[in-house]
């Protein structure tokens, strides 16, 4: 039988041969005190005709409406079914009776390609409609409200039955984090990244413990981090804030995280020693706080890190244990820049071989640069500038010719090169002031080079 | 040269004046002079870049300021031969939003500096030789919102701190050498719209992170080294458009959760993906492109994905898929490209498919080739005819039938796709003559033809005036290859393996002969061999016979062949033509009367005459208007001789003669596939030779299961128009196994 188009009995006959066969029926179950229908969620046709029966819940259907004028979206109430035809930022599910309700509203230019309802910058507002939509599981707004700025309605925290991903980004929005955000206990990604939110991060979205991801980066929050343990958690991004205090050791409960990063915050105290149970992550990111405390021994156990970045912490007078970074086998990044770090570089880095970039710049490193690095074949990027270092370079010629000017070793106390090792051109004359051949200097001109032992 | 040395005297004042790295200079006219300063610029396309007081940076080429504070908000170079290096300098723009250095023959590396242009959006680099590793600093440019680097020599690996960007919509890291694993980080990123990551070496799985985070519409990991399977979490990229996951080593199913995707493309070619196509595939009616060739695909076509009516190009080849081809692919009106080739299809060409007609727009790919090879237990074939259908295919280009068991000939209704310019019925059992509309393919450059059953001549192809590649070789062609037009274009490899086809080049089969004056008796010494070798053949194919035949005429074979060219004579090979002779079937047929005439063939004309007291007998008379026919008719019993098959239509005898030399053979009164298929049930079948249901009597001969020998040696004896019939064929077949 040839079906030009999919009616939707067909599509549910269609769906209850196939689905069973693959995987059994998914069917989200609202646990909201207002009755709803279960969703059939699987794979829809793209171009339902919906002229069988299906039909978009009116209420829901007048929902959308007022969340488009909201947003300066008039003509959207033309729209005779906004769960036909697959519009740009509206998406819609089908429940056993047919009746299509509404699962996710994005908003926002995002790009050309992404064609999501745009928002009149001047008088978008996000609607209290939305909460009359008891399916929603996404809710996304970018760039939408940043002229009119507001503080983040609290009528949100009633999506909490339903809603997955809380997108606020970059929409100017004031004030604190309402706690009643914490009633969202289903969601699973929060972004309010990139707007003026202040206060602290309220504790009640501890409750969240479903949460993969968690991005308040780019606002002004203070106070300290409370206390999260999600074990969920794949990013947790606080970057760019005024968070002070220590990192709390409960982060360590946060076991699935990949991503940590608390750069630019006011952070005090040490890296808990909890740290060592986030065995998944790859990139840590506290630079620019005011960490002060050795790091700890637990850091090393960290084997799936990729990115260590710790620049622009003034440590009290740190020195590096020889195996502070044994087991980061898979360390491509390591920046340590301007950490007020004195004594050796640890001769263990050399073993790290999937090194690419190592900063160093900045601190009291003195004695000279560990053999070890003459391993360090795929390096890209070397900053040992701005330290106390002193002797040879013990580097494979061609590593220096690679990294050319990504190599700076200048303001060293007296890093030197061996006179057969062909340097001199390789060098970049910028960033290796000072550092001349090994070669004790003889008096007499003309006479044969000795390589110093 | 003017310029140049005042520049060079105006570095050289920058360098006295402290200019230096990691100075920030808020003069943007001299940075930009910086940045000249590392391009060779051998074409000076940045003449107006010069120190000259009166020059204002603002209006140099490629350069843009903000109103306001005269810095330099946008570099646009692209397609300028700049060659030489970006220049560190770039860094002390610190206003500027966008950067592009596209195609500008750039090498060197990414200086580090570049993570100083805080401001920057836009950074593409593309269609450069730069080398070396994505830069860190990259991270460190919290504005970026575009980041395309694709077409140089980057190498390392992507780093995770690209993550670290939040406003990256589009990266672009295409056909560089990057290696190591895709990091699962890229993917935790809202705003991601585009990730380009084609052509490069990349290694490791697909991440059940690829789509976590909402947004990415555009996904292209072609061409790297990736493995492991297509995750199921695939179901929740809900905003793909492009997926493009192709030449890679994945291996697994395809998820059923793909279903979820509303994709316009969706490539997954070149991997070694198993199981059966899923379904769900037929939901996805975005759908413009459906690759899924070159895997290990098994089962069947899902005729659901008839239902893709937007579908322009549909990919299944070089697959394992089984069953036949579903007639709904016949609903996929806006497909232009269809290939199907080298799986395990069997069945007929569904007629469907000539309904993919009206909506063609530029190009219509067919490609069945090795459609139906698949025998099943029993030894049999199923096979088919070309459409006549296909003639409403008005728009198709390129029609390659090649490697089936297509038999039947070449309908002149074919000649009216006019856009064809690719026409590949090469390797199947196609016979009769090459038809003289074909010559109404005034766009056609590529004809292939080889290994089929073709007789007949190549005069029809003379007026194919834009053909540039011909392949006619191994068939039963005959006469002479034209020297005019554009045949002198042809090399003989083309003609090759056709023992009638006479040629201009020097070894061709019949040019010694031709061109010696004793022609005549060259001939006659010629044919003297041939029958001397065709007697001796005879007799070993009799010899062959004798076990299994009973002793009666046996003798009788051995005393007939005896030939004189004095007199027309026949020679008897089988018991049904003993009783017969020459002049009752001279008299039977009046002289090879027209009216007696069933069937035309390129190289022959077929009569039917019904002889008292016996089984009618079908007379196949050789063309002898071509002066290398004696060898032609030798070649055919030759053949025919050498095959010996219990399914063979047996040559009852044959005969020099003033009309021509004449072939023997018993009657079929069955009427052939062609009839069946392309005549219209009301219309009389002419009744003609087909294959005999039943096993003959020459079938005491040894058999045989070679198919091949088998269907050749069917063509041989039939009447070139006729073909088999598949389902007598087929029953045939089952009857004797």
């Amino acid at each position: 039988m040839a079906v030009q188009y999919f009616s939707p009995q067909t599509l549910l006959l269609t769906l209850s041969i196939l689905l069973p066969l693959v995987r059994p029926f998914t069917v989200i179950t609202s646990d909201s005190d207002v009755p709803s229908s279960a969703l059939i969620d699987g794979p829809q046709p793209a171009f339902s005709t919906n002229q069988n029966g299906a039909r978009t819940d009116p209420r829901e259907q007048e929902a959308v409406y007022e969340i488009m004028r909201a947003t300066g979206n008039d003509w959207a109430t033309d729209i005779s079914d906004v769960c036909r035809g697959r519009w740009h930022g509206i998406e819609c599910m089908p429940d056993k009776e047919n009746v299509q309700h509404v699962v996710s509203l994005s908003f926002g230019a995002l790009s050309d390609d992404t064609a999501f309802p745009t928002c009149d910058p001047n008088r978008s507002y996000v609607s209290e409609s939305i909460t009359k939509l008891p399916h929603l599981r996404t809710l996304f707004f970018f760039r939408c409200f940043s002229n009119n700025p507001g503080r983040i309605p609290t009528f949100l925290g009633q999506l909490g039955p339903t809603l997955q991903t809380l997108v606020l980004r970059d929409n100017g929005f004031v004030g604190p984090i309402p706690s009643e955000l914490g009633n969202l206990t289903r969601l699973r990604i929060l972004d309010l990244h990139k707007n003026n939110l202040n206060g602290s991060i309220p504790v009640s979205l501890g409750r969240l413990t479903g949460l993969m991801s968690l991005d308040l980066s780019w606002n002004k929050l203070t106070g300290s981090i409370p206390g999260l343990s999600f074990p969920p958690l794949n990013v947790l991004d606080l970057s760019q804030n005024l968070l002070m205090g220590p990192i709390p050791s409960s982060i360590g409960g946060c076991q699935s995280l990949i991503k940590m990063d608390f750069s630019r915050n006011q952070l005090t105290g040490s890296i808990p020693d909890s740290i060592s149970g986030l065995k998944d992550l790859i990139l840590m990111d506290i630079s620019y706080n005011r960490l002060s405390i050795l790091l700890p021994a637990t850091l090393k156990s960290l084997n799936s890190l990729q990115v260590l970045n710790l620049k622009g912490n003034p440590m009290a007078t740190t020195s590096l244990p020889n195996n502070a970074f044994d087991g980061m086998r898979g360390l491509m990044f390591l920046i340590l820049s301007n950490m007020n770090m004195h004594g050796s570089i640890p001769e263990s880095i050399g073993r790290l071989s999937n090194l690419r970039v190592i900063y160093l710049d900045g601190n009291r490193f003195n004695g000279s640069i560990p053999n070890s690095f003459r391993n360090l074949r795929n390096l890209s990027e070397l900053r040992l500038n701005d330290n106390q270092l002193s002797g040879p370079i013990p580097l494979e010629r061609e590593t220096v010719w690679r990294m050319k000017r990504k190599l700076r070793l200048h303001n060293n106390s007296g890093l030197c090169y061996n006179p057969n090792s062909g340097f001199e051109d390789g060098l970049d004359p910028s960033f290796s002031s000072g550092i001349g051949s090994c070669i004790t200097p003889t008096p007499t001109p003309g006479s044969t080079r000795t390589v110093q032992p | 040269m003017a310029v140049r040395s005042e520049f060079v005297l105006f570095l050289v004042s920058l360098v006295l004046s402290g200019f230096g790295f990691g100075i920030v200079t808020s003069d943007n006219g001299a940075t930009l002079l910086e940045i000249k300063k590392s391009f060779k610029d051998v074409e000076n396309v940045l003449y107006d870049w010069t120190n000259s007081p009166s020059s204002d940076y603002c209006v140099w080429r490629g350069v843009t300021c903000d109103n306001v504070t005269f810095n330099v908000i946008k570099l646009n170079l692209s397609g300028l031969n700049l060659d030489g290096e970006i220049s560190p300098a770039l860094g002390s723009l610190q206003a500027v939003q966008t950067i592009d250095l596209r195609g500008t023959h750039l090498s060197g590396q990414i200086p580090d500096e570049i993570g100083d242009c805080s401001s920057l959006q836009s950074l593409d680099l593309s269609f450069n030789e730069i080398y070396g590793d994505i830069p860190f600093s990259i991270s460190k440019l919290k504005q970026l919102e575009t980041l395309i680097l694709k077409n140089n020599k980057l190498i390392g690996p992507i780093p995770s701190t690209l993550s670290q960007i939040p406003n990256l919509k589009i990266l672009d890291l295409a056909q560089n050498q990057l290696s190591g694993e895709i990091p699962r980080l890229i993917y935790w990123n809202e705003v991601l719209q585009y990730l380009g990551l084609r052509g490069n070496n990349l290694v490791g799985s697909l991440s059940p992170d690829m789509c976590q985070l909402t947004g990415l519409w555009y996904f292209d990991v072609r061409n790297n080294s990736l493995t492991g399977s297509i995750p199921q979490t695939i179901g929740n990229c809900t905003a793909f458009q492009v997926l493009d996951l192709s030449y890679n080593r994945l291996t697994g199913e395809i998820p059923f959760n793909i279903g979820f995707l509303q994709v316009a493309t969706l490539s997954l070619q070149g991997n070694m993906l198993s199981g059966e196509i899923p379904s769900v595939i037929g939901l996805m009616q975005a759908l413009a492109v459906l690759d899924l060739s070159c895997n290990m695909l098994t089962g069947p076509v899902p005729p659901i994905l008839g239902n893709l009516s937007y579908t322009e190009k549909l990919y299944l080849h070089g697959n394992e898929l089984t069953g036949s081809i579903p007639p709904e692919l016949g609903n996929m009106t806006k497909l232009h490209y269809l290939e199907l080739n080298d799986n395990r299809l069997m069945g007929r060409i569904p007629l469907e498919l000539g309904k993919l007609t009206d909506l063609f727009d530029l190009y219509f790919t067919f490609v069945l080739n090795h459609l139906f090879i698949v025998s099943n237990v029993h030894g049999n074939k199923l096979n088919g005819t070309i459409p006549l259908a296909f003639q409403r295919l008005e728009s198709m280009t390129y029609l390659n039938l090649s490697s089936n068991n297509i038999r039947g000939s070449i309908p002149i209704e074919l000649s009216r796709i006019g856009n064809l310019d690719t026409l590949d019925l090469s390797n199947n059992h196609l016979s009769g003559l090459i038809p003289q509309e074909i010559s109404q393919l005034q766009n056609m450059f590529l004809l292939r033809l080889e290994n089929n059953n073709f007789s007949g001549d190549v005069m029809s192809l003379v007026n194919c005036l834009s053909l540039t590649v011909l392949n006619v070789s191994y068939n039963n062609l005959a006469g002479d290859i034209p020297t005019g037009k554009n045949f002198s274009r042809f090399l003989p490899d083309s003609f090759i393996g056709n023992p009638g086809l006479c040629g201009y080049w020097l070894d061709s089969p019949c040019h010694e002969s031709r061109s010696t004056e004793r022609v005549t008796i060259s001939k006659a010494a010629i044919l003297g061999i041939a029958l001397g070798a065709l007697v001796i053949l005879l007799m070993i194919l009799v010899a062959a016979c004798r076990p299994y035949n009973p002793s009666t005429y046996s003798d009788g074979a051995l005393d007939k062949p005896a030939v004189t060219y004095s007199k027309p004579k026949l020679v008897i090979l089988n018991m049904n033509m003993a009783l017969h002779v020459y002049d009752d079937i001279m008299r039977m047929t009046e002289n090879l009367s027209e009216k007696y005439i069933i069937g035309y063939g390129a190289s022959s004309t077929v009569y039917k005459c019904v002889l008292k007291n016996c089984r009618p007998v079908a007379i196949k008379r050789l063309y002898s208007h071509y002066p290398q026919s004696l060898k032609e008719f030798e070649t055919e019993l030759e053949t025919i001789g050498s095959i010996k098959h219990r399914n063979l239509v047996s040559i009852q005898g044959y005969s020099f003669s003033p009309l021509g030399n004449l072939l023997f053979y018993d009657y079929m009164e069955n009427g052939s596939l062609w009839d069946v298929l392309h005549v219209p049930p009301s219309s009389p079948p002419k009744g003609h030779y087909a294959t005999p249901p039943a096993p003959l009597p020459s079938a005491k001969v040894p058999s045989y299961i070679d198919e091949y020998a088998n269907l050749k040696a069917q063509d041989m004896v039939r009447p070139s128009m006729s073909t088999s019939d598949a389902q007598l064929f087929l029953k045939f077949g089952e009857g004797n196994t």
